[in-house]
């Protein structure tokens, strides 16, 4: 007999094997960016060139630029990946511009709540960013830009409060 | 005392305000180590000059 109770499902078959296929491919490319991202800092302490997250840039790039992957891009942290690869390297230079480059365009276009920053940590490297006198001003700029859209919806919060 | 009780009411909201935005950017002192470095290669770089 057909269950009449039974919720209707919100996908269409397939589309959870999808979703849970993205969340499966960004998880492992956090995985990637976090031993990108520890081993340029290695290699700086030893005075080695640091070059590991470059080679993983344009697959990084990519997905993060996908539109149709920002839902499982913030649920499964993936900021957080991308605080690890903005933040300063142990003798204190910035990573490649590139990098910060990419990485900032990518914060931009995704629809970041207050949740999202508090679990991945990134408001804290943006404010660094905002802060360094070694950032390019165009960058500065977009750190000042997202720091002030993130404070806004928590200081707006009681706009009809008064004294 | 409306006032006081105004006010009492405002700090706190302030103060849930000051928390939530503490959570997001830090005390401001995450990186501290790496501006105080830029400082200090500055320096050396403006001797070396």
């Amino acid at each position: 007999a057909k269950s009449i109770t039974k919720k209707p499902s919100k996908r269409r078959a397939g589309e959870v094997d999808l979703e849970q296929m993205q969340d499966e491919a960004i998880a492992h490319l956090k995985i990637l960016m976090r031993e990108a991202a520890y081993n340029d800092s290695e290699n700086v302490k030893a005075g080695k060139p640091s070059t590991e997250k470059l080679l993983l840039l344009p697959q990084v790039r990519d997905t993060l630029m996908r539109a149709n992957l920002s839902d499982s891009i913030l649920d499964n942290n993936m900021l957080e990946s991308v605080r690890l690869w903005l933040e300063p390297l142990p003798d204190g230079s910035l990573p490649a511009y590139e990098i910060q480059k990419s990485m900032f365009q990518a914060v931009q276009q995704l629809p970041i709540k207050t949740i999202h920053l508090r679990e991945s940590g990134l408001g804290k490297v943006v404010l660094f960013y905002q802060k360094s006198k070694k950032v390019d001003p165009s960058l500065k700029r977009a750190a000042e830009k997202m720091i002030g859209d993130w404070t806004r919806p928590i200081m707006g919060r009681s706009d009809n409060y008064k004294d | 005392n409306g006032r006081a009780m105004n006010q009492l009411a405002h700090s706190s909201i302030d103060n849930d305000k000051l928390g939530e935005l503490y959570e997001i950017f830090g005390d401001g002192e995450e990186y501290d180590w790496a501006l105080q470095l830029e400082e200090e290669n500055e320096v050396e770089t403006e001797e070396n000059a």
